[in-house]
């Protein structure tokens, strides 16, 4: 099961250009199984399409990454959203000291997600604002693309070192189960790219972001066919659309609504 | 573009003209990156550690120089290595590599690779070049004799005396030449 999502996420590119509807993504699943009833079930309550992420560990991240940004696109006043959003980005200067990283360290990959966020109100050379198009040209770009992903790494290790009372008792290695030290959790499982991130992760970036977060998870697991949805709610503003994500054993994608 | 098949499909190679782009972007904006960190590197006066590009007019290739800690076995002498950035640093690490005879538990006495976790899977982005040098400086004196590349010297470390023989009938002094 994982393999086979391995194996035809690994090759792709790091975002996918186009849609896929979820009809074709159950082609992907043994007939009946509970993943294609899972996949079936999302369907029947509105859900459309995915937009695929590379298998390569860092799909949650990019996955928010883009879905965080794709948002700004439906703004009404971009603008505003704009800045809201670059000042979230200035209010972690302090908390990123306290955790320990040099601006030095962090800026780059910082004014890479600043540059991308503000290219939604201010035009490009050719007079042009993002879109949805060249948002996905941005993940495509290696080199931008994990520019965002560290940063937002960044900001999850900050956020688990600022709650790390809370935090320690869920912190485990993924494969032994063993406990780790808030340090040691930061260093190998969040500040390293390609580690996958686990529930204390989401839960950190989410809360760092104020975003609100919305997983199916399509795991095959259920024997009722119906899609759990782990909802985390952190929006100060009730009317906050949340980001969804899809996932699979092992892999994240982003989840849309509406006309494939 | 990628057109999204199912898993029966055979998987293929991402489309080649966004690669070209993207390769050269990636060039230019890691070529960024080191010139701050030489920059970084010079301003900073790290006792015993220094590196700078082998060539001008190419960033992805440097040669440095590390001098053993003080009260260290390795104290006063002093080793080349080579340090080659791939074309997507700071997201894959550099590969590192002991360019003199470096008599070590953790240096492969063959061709100098190194075992440090840091250069390996445990390499993340937040670490510099500078960060590096420290780590093998240190690494010199405080080796990992668990998991060691050269086991003569790892069967040795804890008979100092017939460490420290061993260790400067390999050791070869460098020359003066850069850097």
């Amino acid at each position: 099961m994982l393999n086979s999502i391995n194996d035809t996420t690994s090759q792709r590119a790091l975002m996918a250009s186009e849609l896929t509807p979820l009809s074709v993504l159950r082609e992907d699943f043994d007939r009946e199984s509970v993943f294609q009833k899972q996949l079936d079930f999302l369907q029947k309550n509105g859900f459309s399409s995915v937009r695929r992420v590379r298998g390569d560990g860092d799909c949650f991240y990019r996955s928010f990454a883009f879905s965080f940004l794709e948002q700004l696109i439906d703004e009404p006043d971009r603008e505003f959203a704009v800045m809201r959003r670059l000042s979230l980005l200035d209010g972690f200067e302090p908390s990123l000291k306290s955790a320990g990283f040099d601006k030095d360290t962090y800026q780059d990959f910082k004014e890479e997600f600043e540059e991308c966020i503000k290219a939604f109100a201010q035009p490009d050379h050719t007079g042009r604002v993002m879109n949805l198009q060249s948002l996905v040209q941005v993940f495509q770009d290696e080199m931008k693309s994990h520019a965002i992903v560290f940063y937002l790494r960044l900001i999850t290790s900050m956020k688990i070192y600022e709650d790390q009372e809370n935090m320690a008792p869920f912190l485990m290695n993924p494969e032994t189960f063993d406990p780790m030290s808030p340090t040691s959790f930061r260093r190998r499982q969040i500040e390293v790219m390609g580690v996958e991130a686990d529930e204390p992760q989401i839960i950190a970036l989410t809360n760092a972001m104020k975003v609100n977060v919305e997983v199916a998870y399509v795991d095959g697991h259920t024997t009722s066919d119906i899609v759990k949805f782990v909802r985390i709610h952190n929006a100060q503003d009730e009317n906050s659309r949340s980001i969804m994500l899809l996932y699979r054993p092992g892999h994240y994608d982003v989840l849309n609504r509406g006309k494939p | 573009m990628d057109q999204l098949t199912t898993s029966l499909a055979p998987s293929r190679p991402s489309p080649k003209s966004p690669v070209a782009g993207t390769s050269q972007q990636a060039a230019g904006s890691t070529s960024n990156r080191l010139g701050n960190e030489l920059m970084t590197l010079m301003m900073s006066s790290s006792p015993g550690i220094s590196a700078f590009p082998k060539h001008d007019g190419n960033l992805f290739e440097w040669v440095g120089t590390i001098e053993g800690p003080a009260e260290t076995v390795y104290a006063g002498l002093s080793y080349r290595i080579s340090i080659a950035f791939p074309p997507n640093y700071p997201y894959v690490a550099p590969t590192i590599k002991f360019e003199s005879l470096c008599y070590h538990p953790n240096v492969d006495p063959a061709n100098g690779a190194i075992c440090l976790d840091i250069l390996q899977d445990k390499w993340s982005a937040v670490y510099s070049v500078q960060t590096i040098l420290l780590s093998l400086q240190s690494l010199l004196g405080e080796p990992n004799i668990a998991s060691p590349l050269n086991a003569d010297a790892a069967g040795l470390w804890n008979t100092p005396e017939e460490y420290k023989e061993q260790l400067m009938q390999h050791y070869r002094p460098l020359k003066d030449d850069s850097p």
